[in-house]
């Protein structure tokens, strides 16, 4: 035994095995993270709907985040959510009057050609448990204030890439 | 000098540690990027809002399907330019995934009832229902209780068929062929597949995505091809969760519909 010590002064590290586990790791990790980077982030507290159709995020200038609590708009809690539940109308008169002014905004940009196209896109994002009444009447609202083009945000299911 | 320095040392090590410094910063850097829960986004397809003709006669076109799904509380309808299918009644089954600790429970559901969870007694809410299934009920009659419809299940979630597109009940043997919805061609099955197949309750959205998955194909071989061979409508309910509308979405558009629409019943959304 002593003998051996003797023999080895240098006992190098025997990192081979710990390389090949960074390897994989590394292979896994690469494969997960996509190359476009998040341009959609979930919202807290809020489980969306899966499926198994969807595609990939797009760019969107705008989003609706409904839950049981409230509805915001970019961020901004405009409505609580119990409200327009009540509501017999279906425009939801506070988001209307964020939209259209967002809307006039989008096309004043294009106009000067800050943005390329004001393509009226909006992205929603609810919970999965909201009763389709609300949904239907964000839609109404979204529609009505000249964003058309809605689009429901979920998480994939069973996907690669 | 050369000689003595091989002699010496015999088998040089690599030295590694450069590497290893490289991977570790690639690692944190990947981790810290990586996001395990993939977004994705269901495209809407709307009409678009045109100036209104006032001379024009509204005469629907004959040649038309009109194809709509009809969702309740209770079954979901397939109707359509010529009349209705039958009703594919459903029972509510929720799998819930209690916060308090991750215990996870099946639950039937019936409306306005408090559920507990049987490890801690908490009562759970709408939040914490992780699946909602609908298990297809075979009824004579809107006031039969109905009987549970079975299928097998694959790893994907798909039910599989038979070569006629009638749901199988049994787990195919190896080598024998099945399909699932909006596959192309028919599979065979191996053994490896074959292990992970399980029966299961079908699944309501299973059921309307093969009908609808049949009157596409039907649909598409029309000569010429209809205007509307894409479209469909979901007409749902105030009271009907939107997780319903959405997997009917998936459902449709597996089926070969692309142009999903969706409307209110009594509305005009």
């Amino acid at each position: 035994m002593k003998r051996n010590i003797k023999r080895q002064e240098h006992a190098g590290l025997i990192i081979t095995a710990l390389i090949d586990i960074f390897v994989i790791v590394l292979v896994f990790l690469l494969r997960t993270v996509s190359a476009e980077g998040n341009l959609m982030t979930s919202a807290d507290n809020l489980v969306l709907p899966m499926s198994t159709m969807a595609k990939s995020p797009t760019e969107v200038s705008l989003t609706i985040i409904g839950d049981d609590k409230s509805i915001s708009v970019d961020g901004h809690q405009l409505v609580m959510t119990p409200d327009v539940m009540k509501q017999d109308s279906l425009l939801i008169k506070p988001i209307l009057d964020v939209l259209v002014k967002k809307r006039a905004e989008e096309k004043k940009a294009e106009v000067l050609g800050i943005i390329k196209e004001s393509t009226g896109k909006v992205v929603v994002q609810f919970d999965k448990n909201t009763p389709y009444d609300i949904v239907t009447k964000v839609m109404a609202t979204a529609g009505y204030a000249g964003y058309n083009n809605i689009k429901f945000a979920v998480t994939r299911r069973n996907e690669e890439g | 000098m050369k000689k003595s320095s091989v002699k010496k040392h015999k088998a040089r090590e690599l030295d590694l540690l450069a590497i290893m410094n490289l991977f570790s910063i690639l690692v944190t850097v990947t981790i810290s990027m990586a996001t395990f829960e993939k977004l994705g986004i269901l495209d809407l397809w709307l009409p678009e809002r045109g100036p209104a003709v006032a001379d024009q006669q509204e005469q629907p076109d004959p040649g038309l399907l009109n194809l709509t799904v009809i969702v309740t509380n209770k079954g979901i309808t397939i109707g359509a330019a010529g009349g209705f299918q039958p009703t594919t009644y459903y029972q509510e089954e929720v799998e819930y995934r209690s916060r308090s600790d991750q215990n996870v429970f099946r639950k039937i559901w019936i409306a306005g009832e408090q559920v507990k969870s049987p490890t801690d007694g908490k009562v759970m809410s709408p939040q914490e229902r992780e699946n909602i299934m609908l298990n297809v009920l075979s009824k004579k009659d809107s006031s039969d209780a109905g009987t549970f419809v079975y299928g097998v299940l694959n790893l994907e979630g798909d039910y599989l068929m038979d070569t006629a597109g009638v749901w199988l009940t049994q787990i195919p043997q190896v080598g024998a062929l099945y399909q699932v919805v909006g596959g192309e061609t028919m599979r065979k099955m191996d053994p490896v597949t074959q292990s992970y197949m399980k029966v299961e309750k079908l699944s309501a959205y299973q059921e309307i995505a093969r009908t609808l998955w049949q009157i596409h194909k039907l649909y598409g071989q029309r000569d010429p091809l209809p205007a509307d061979v894409d479209d469909i409508v979901i007409l749902a309910d105030g009271q009907i969760i939107y997780d319903k509308v959405i997997q009917l979405m998936d459902a449709a558009k597996a089926a070969g519909f692309d142009r999903v629409s969706l409307s209110l019943i009594g509305g005009e959304a």
